[in-house]
């Protein structure tokens, strides 16, 4: 599992781990059943407070992305769940708002765009199919 | 021992310090809690080493009470000092002893010594037994320095600005010792830097020091939370800061000025209001900005 | 400041301007002071002889006067005959060193390091080096000449070969160059240096070197050049001395490969960082100004020179004498020390501290002094010593007295002057060095009362009771020191038994031979109460209270 976190913004630590594993399980690179790393393997990897990553943890844990099993480890939670979902459209949402922010300052209407996003869409259908 | 000693690892109440007429540290009240990790920011200046200092022992207190585990470090050196590891900002080891002799002298004065976690640092380290200190690099120095305050597992860590002037890989090998000392159950790191990246990766707690005062304390989440960045819209160029109350800076140019606040936001809206600014944009502020924003509070 | 030049000029004013202002004050206060004192004692300077005449006088006269008068007559004579000689060697001394332009260096614990940041000034080492070779060459002059211009210099004849300038500015240049270019081999350096001191100062042969019309002007060369090159190469770091291969090097580092060794307690490892700190050198420093002057004798010996003539003797055995005493004091009145923050942070108590201090100061005096008894054991080597011993004549069960009595004063000079030092306090760590003046003073002054027998006699018949008096205050200060240390928790009470302990011992070894050889002579009441207040105890108790307000500032 592969974290980067940044002190340079305003986002606190925590937050920052917490997202970034929604986005991993969003994005299908972290699959229900994986076992995420203990909380001090994981701050001796990102430097930062061991506190710190049990809170990440704890906030996972109260959205029901991950689960505790007894005396072994935190595991990614089964698939489906509606905050999978929902998560999905808040992570692309923020996407998409940068991108008509960007469209709108290169003065590109939005049906230019939607049509720009299918035409790309259809050019990398082959590889991600492969 | 007390409760509050249980609880706390350092307690200082009232402290005030002058050096000639030179006010170092003002009527300062500070708690750090045992198991936390603190750290102490401020500008070069605001008093931090003669704080440190006092918690050692080397500087008596004026006025006011220092306790580090209840006990007076001034009274009881010898109780203080071996309970704390502490690497100072002035490499200051005797650079006539070699670096296996460091280890042999300064283990004779901690029972609780563990030889294999010293020789497990010293191999992570890279540093030569046969070397001279006074022939060791800035960074190796600052290394043998941590080595000798990490060997004996202090129940208390402290460290004087632990990574100026050093590279990124001493500075992580410094990083790690303090989170390392912190997963160890019961163990207490108090290190003082202006550096706010590394405060706020590993610190619990944060305490910010100007002009010989605590001016703000408190977790980090707290304090990154507690604050806010407000974008300020002004109908007209401004040619210099509007007077907004209840904001503590106020930078930009012409008609948009970015605010930042502490804890009552509504009271900053409503006064950016009346000095003729609405918000355009919020988010949560740096560290940087934070400290930033208080010095120029400060020496204001 | 508008040149370079200027800016050098200023930097060594600023450096060193309370000494050169003592310089000037000694020259002015001699000129001023010591004709009229010559006049008093009708001693003469300008005759050769005065020496032997104003000797022969006062031991007419001497044996009338009881024994401390005469004793400080002779010290009065001395002052006389060799006052402002030595002091114009000891202040030539000290200029040409200013002029090499180093300073002490508290991190690499060199006391003779040229700055490096002189090298990083947009100045060329041509430069540099005729700058200060020239304000060397003409600081000398000057100093110089206003010694043997403003003060009746004595002509006797030990120091006549002294007032050469032209061997004074070889004794820079020479300076220079090996200060300069030895920069990277500071034992080298020390002991060169050492060898050039003697050989200036002391050699019996000095004569010939000042004389001989080539000798002098190419050693004056020989150090110019050298200390050009050096300089040359110090500022592109081109001599960077070497590193010895040590034959015991792969043996020892097997030795201690074996295992960590252990100290038992923090206390002994404290005793060996002090041992290391400083006892250790000052050992060495002993041996090494032992060492040269013998080998440097043994060499003239083995040349065919034939053995030393009895003065040369006599003046050597003192020498050697001196040494512990003298590189004792000089540590013990060095500036406050600057590796204590490292220290300070160890959980020691002031009290381990302190001790440790004075075992490694006892054990470096004893050394020191093993050191110097083997290299007067050589001396029959040399010439006859016999002579000296016949002259010397000291009857030897005085000697149970002198020889504890030398070590113990070596050891004093640490052990009193640590709580001046330790206290971290620039003024206070001056101390010992004001009362080593305020004792030369004292003796200056029991001269003065000396010329008159009734005030002298009244003097002696008061001396009993003011050492009497000065113990009383000593105990009294003790208990007073001792006890705060002990509220305060400074000092553990069985440091303070354990000193007691060793104290009573040292004073019952001096008082008992002194109470058996002198016990039907005037001199057994006041050389006992000297003796009790000679073996420390006040300022023992003192010392972790001062340690505690460096430590607690």
């Amino acid at each position: 599992m592969q974290l980067h976190v940044s002190t340079g913004d305003g986002v606190p630590i925590y937050l920052q781990i917490a997202n970034q594993v929604k986005y991993l399980v969003a994005s299908g690179r972290l699959a229900p059943g994986d076992e995420i790393p203990p909380i001090r393997v994981l701050a001796h990897q990102l430097l930062v407070n061991p506190n710190t990553v049990a809170r990440a943890y704890l906030e996972l844990e109260r959205d029901g992305l991950v689960h505790k099993r007894h005396g072994s480890g935190t595991y990614i939670s089964g698939a489906g769940s509606p905050l999978a979902r929902k998560e999905r459209v808040k992570i692309l949402s923020e996407r998409v708002d940068a991108l008509l922010a960007e469209a709108r300052h290169l003065h590109v209407e939005p049906p230019e765009l939607l049509r720009l996003i299918q035409e790309r869409s259809q050019s990398i259908q082959p590889k991600e199919d492969k | 021992m007390t409760t509050s000693a249980n609880i706390h690892a350092v307690e200082i109440t009232g402290l005030s310090r002058k050096f000639g007429s030179k006010l170092a540290l003002n009527q300062l009240s500070l708690q750090v809690r045992r198991g936390r990790v603190f750290g102490l920011v401020g500008a070069n200046g605001a008093g931090k080493t003669t704080l440190i200092q006092h918690l050692l022992g080397r500087l008596k207190a004026q006025s006011g009470s220092v306790r580090v585990f209840g006990f007076d470090p001034v009274a009881e050196p010898v109780a203080v000092l071996g309970r704390t590891g502490y690497l100072s900002e002035h490499r200051d080891l005797p650079g006539w002893m070699r670096v296996d002799e460091l280890l042999r002298y300064t283990k004779a004065f901690y029972p609780q010594w563990d030889p294999a976690y010293a020789e497990e640092l010293r191999r992570q380290f890279g540093l030569d037994p046969r070397a001279k200190i006074k022939t060791l690099s800035r960074g190796e120095n600052a290394k043998a320095g941590l080595l000798i305050a990490l060997a004996y597992r202090p129940e208390l860590l402290l460290l004087d600005e632990p990574s100026s002037g050093l590279d990124p890989v001493v500075r992580r090998d410094i990083l790690e010792a303090i989170i390392r000392t912190v997963a160890d159950e019961g163990r207490t790191v108090f290190f003082s830097s202006h550096l706010l990246e590394e405060v706020e990766r590993v610190a619990d707690d944060l305490a910010m020091m100007f002009n010989g005062q605590v001016v703000l304390a408190g977790t980090v989440d707290e304090v990154k939370e507690n604050h806010h960045r407000l974008v300020l819209r002004f109908d007209s160029p401004q040619l210099s800061a509007p007077k907004v109350q209840g904001v503590l800076s106020l930078t930009g140019s012409g008609q948009e000025w970015t605010a930042i606040c502490n804890g009552q936001r509504e009271q900053a809206v409503a006064a950016a209001a009346r000095a003729g600014g609405r918000v355009v944009a919020e988010s949560s502020p740096s560290l940087d900005e934070i400290f930033v924003a208080w010095a120029g509070a400060e020496s204001a | 400041m508008h040149t370079p030049a200027a800016a050098l000029a200023w930097e060594l004013w600023r450096k060193h301007r309370t000494r050169v202002i003592t310089i000037a004050g000694l020259v002015l206060g001699f000129a001023l002071v010591y004709p009229k004192l010559c006049a008093l004692a009708g001693f003469d300077p300008n005759n050769p002889g005065a020496l032997d005449m104003l000797a022969k006088r006062f031991a007419l006269q001497g044996d009338t006067g009881p024994l401390p008068l005469r004793v400080v007559r002779t010290l009065y004579l001395l002052f006389l005959a060799c006052g402002p000689a030595s002091v114009m060697i000891l202040t030539l001394l000290y200029t040409a060193w200013m002029f090499t332009f180093t300073e002490r260096d508290p991190k690499a614990r060199d006391p003779m390091t040229f700055p490096a940041r002189l090298f990083t000034l947009p100045v060329s080492t041509p430069f540099l080096f005729w700058s200060l070779w020239l304000g060397g060459m003409a600081a000398i002059a000057m100093l110089y000449g206003s010694w043997v211009h403003f003060v009746p210099l004595s002509r006797l004849d030990v120091f006549v070969v002294y007032q050469n300038c032209f061997g004074w500015m070889t004794l820079l240049a020479l300076g220079q160059g090996i200060v300069w270019a030895l920069a990277a081999w500071p034992n080298t350096r020390t002991v060169l240096l050492a060898a050039l001191l003697f050989g200036f100062l002391g050699s019996p042969a000095r004569r010939d070197i000042f004389e001989s019309p080539l000798l002098l002007p190419s050693l004056f060369v020989l150090g110019s050049v050298l200390a050009r090159v050096g300089l040359q190469k110090m500022r592109h770091s081109q001599w960077q001395g070497w590193t010895w291969k040590w034959p015991f090097a792969t043996i020892s580092a097997r030795a201690e490969l074996r295992g960590p060794k252990r100290f038992a307690s923090p206390a002994q490892a404290q005793l060996w960082f002090e041992w290391r700190r400083f006892a250790r050198g000052l050992c060495f420093t002993g041996a090494v100004l032992v060492g040269v002057p013998l080998v440097i004798y043994l060499l003239r010996l083995g040349a065919g020179f034939g053995p030393l003539s009895q003065n040369t003797m006599l003046v050597l055995a003192c020498y050697l004498v001196a040494i512990p005493l003298i590189t004792h004091f000089c540590t013990a009145a060095s500036p406050p020390r600057t590796d204590v923050s490292f220290l300070m942070v160890r959980p020691l108590t002031n009290g381990q501290m302190m001790m440790a201090t004075l075992q490694a100061a006892a054990r470096s005096s004893l050394l020191s002094w093993m050191i110097v008894a083997a290299a007067l054991c050589a001396m029959p080597l040399l010439g006859d010593f016999h002579a000296v011993e016949k002259f010397v004549s000291i009857p030897s069960p005085y000697l149970a007295i002198i020889v504890p009595g030398l070590i113990l004063l070596t050891w004093r000079f640490i052990a009193v002057n640590l709580g001046f030092v330790g206290s971290g306090n620039r003024r206070l760590a001056a101390i010992p060095v004001l009362m080593m003046v305020a004792v030369y003073a004292g003796v200056f002054a029991l001269s003065i009362l000396s010329r008159n027998s009734a005030y002298w006699n009244a003097f002696w018949r008061l001396v009993p009771g003011l050492l009497a008096g000065l113990i009383a205050v000593k105990f009294l200060l003790a208990f007073l020191a001792f006890r705060l240390s002990l509220k305060r928790g400074l000092l553990a009470p069985f440091a303070v038994v354990a000193y007691l302990a060793v104290w009573t011992p040292m004073v019952a070894a001096l008082l008992v031979p002194a109470a058996v050889l002198l016990h039907d002579t005037e001199w057994l009441l006041p050389s006992s109460l000297g003796i009790v207040l000679l073996v420390p105890l006040a300022r023992i108790g003192f010392c972790p209270i001062a340690l505690a307000w460096n430590r607690h500032a």
